[in-house]
């Protein structure tokens, strides 16, 4: 396993998390579900979203140069996904400050905070589609990255504000089914030795494997949580925790691939 | 009227893969340890086949020396986030220093590796073709060092003129993916390389 790029896996997770867990809260309080707006929700969005950019900082060469970052937006979708980061922190900090100064907007900012995440995902999803990097040219790196946040922000929106059992149950279901079949496996599915010289590292299977036993472990937890009431608290935090390690594991897998004509070399 | 367009030209059938081009470009451009902007790529695949009552070698065996191809199309140049990337009106890729951040996105970008970045420094690095020696009208390094007289560079079209070649070798991307200042004069059995399924035989040596 390469962790070479554990920024960049932490920053999208917990970036991935903060825009599904915004997306979920909106849907919620459109549908007047109780807790689902107010400081809470906000703080839950807000926190991993400072802290996935802060990470992101510890992947660059010259981290003081960052602002630099947004100077290509007419070419560059990285530029783009760092414009929409920008907006997204700035909607979940003032939905933060929203009570506290009553500035009564949260039905504008609960909007502007869920649709700019789930934009910056699609840009994020646009970096990795390289016609260079064939393994992440497809389909599966925007469907793995909307799959992860709508799972992670889904269940963490279900630990916060609980009462969110069978929707939660059907998205986790819907994740699996899609992990197992249509695979995001980045480093299984069909690799193989590549002319340029790249080897399938023999680990990935039973990595995988891994992965899914934590993924299916998650809907369990979840499940039992829906049949026992009185233990549901611990539950739902354990699901969380299965589903958070299953995709960090599958993160790691991501970005273990080959680049260019010159593998890197684990 | 096509655009100025400088380029490299590289005889695989000529090149004994010695290797002197990449270690000139190092010398010259003083790379750090494990940078090479140019890399000299060991392709070979094959084996015994059997005709009638005798057996014969049937393999695929040439070297590519690749460095940045000063892409037509350039993808490092339209995802570098900090316009750090340009193109010069003579069709050079060039790296402003002081503009990178060291994202490494070109590094991603690029289906040739050109672009590397250097952990010293904090930022990323690649071939210049030798920019301060064509404008004292001298040649690239690499161009200069080669024994066997495989490099050559100049106007792509006037190269294409004088020297010919394709655009795309087996394993190389195709051309059509980033429209590569390249033209190379094939070695004859790399048109059989990927029926062979040859690789990278310095697969140790060319990875970063």
């Amino acid at each position: 396993m390469n962790f070479r790029e554990w920024p960049l896996v932490l920053f999208t997770l917990l970036f991935q998390t903060a825009a599904g867990a915004a997306a979920t809260f909106w849907a919620l309080a459109v549908l007047g579900r109780p807790g689902a707006s107010g400081r809470l929700p906000a703080i839950v969005i807000f926190l991993p979203a400072v802290l996935s950019a802060a990470l992101s900082l510890f992947h660059l060469g010259r981290p003081f140069r960052a602002p630099r970052s947004i100077l290509n937006l007419g070419r560059s979708w990285l530029s783009r996904e760092i414009l929409f980061l920008l907006t997204f922190k700035a909607a979940a900090a003032a939905m933060v400050l929203d009570e506290p100064l009553g500035l009564q907007a949260g039905g504008i900012l609960r909007p502007v905070a869920a649709l700019s995440g789930l934009a910056c995902i699609f840009m994020m999803s646009k970096i990795y589609t390289l016609p260079a990097v064939p393994d992440w040219n497809s389909w599966r790196t925007p469907a793995s990255f909307f799959s992860s946040a709508f799972v992670l922000g889904g269940l963490t929106a279900g630990c916060v504000i609980g009462g969110l059992k069978a929707p939660v149950l059907i998205l986790l279901a819907a994740a699996f089914i899609f992990n197992l079949v249509f695979a995001p496996r980045f480093g299984l599915a069909g690799r193989k030795a590549t002319p340029l010289g790249f080897r399938p590292n023999p680990a990935w299977p039973a990595i995988f494997a891994v992965r899914l036993i934590l993924f299916a472990a998650a809907i369990l937890f979840w499940l039992t949580a829906l049949i026992l009431p009185e233990a549901a608290s611990w539950l739902e935090w354990a699901a969380l925790s299965a589903a958070v390690i299953s995709e960090t594991i599958g993160r790691l897998q991501f970005y273990d691939i080959p680049l260019g004509l010159s593998p890197r070399t684990a | 009227m096509p655009e100025f367009q400088y380029a490299f030209h590289f005889d695989s059938s000529a090149c004994s893969g010695c290797k002197t081009c990449q270690l000139a470009c190092k010398d010259k451009n003083n790379l750090p340890m494990g940078s090479f902007w140019r890399r000299v790529y060991e392709v070979s695949g094959g084996g015994w086949r059997k005709d009638g009552e005798a057996w014969i070698p049937d393999i695929a065996a040439y070297n590519l020396s690749i460095s940045c191809q000063h892409c037509r199309e350039a993808p490092c140049i339209k995802g570098c986030p900090s316009g750090a990337l340009a193109k010069r009106a003579d069709g050079i890729v060039t790296l402003d220093k002081a503009k990178c951040l060291g994202c490494r996105y070109c590094e991603w970008t690029c289906p040739y590796g050109a672009p590397q970045f250097d952990p010293e420094t904090g930022i990323v690095t690649k071939c210049d073709f030798c920019l301060d020696l064509i404008e004292i009208g001298e040649r690239p390094a690499c161009v200069t060092s080669c024994p066997m007289r495989a490099l050559d560079f100049g106007e792509l079209e006037e190269l294409k003129i004088r020297l010919g070649g394709v655009g795309r070798v087996f394993p190389l991307p195709p051309e059509s993916q980033t429209k590569p200042a390249l033209l190379i004069k094939p070695h004859p059995s790399s048109a059989r390389a990927e029926a062979l399924a040859a690789a990278t035989a310095n697969r140790e040596e060319v990875s970063r």
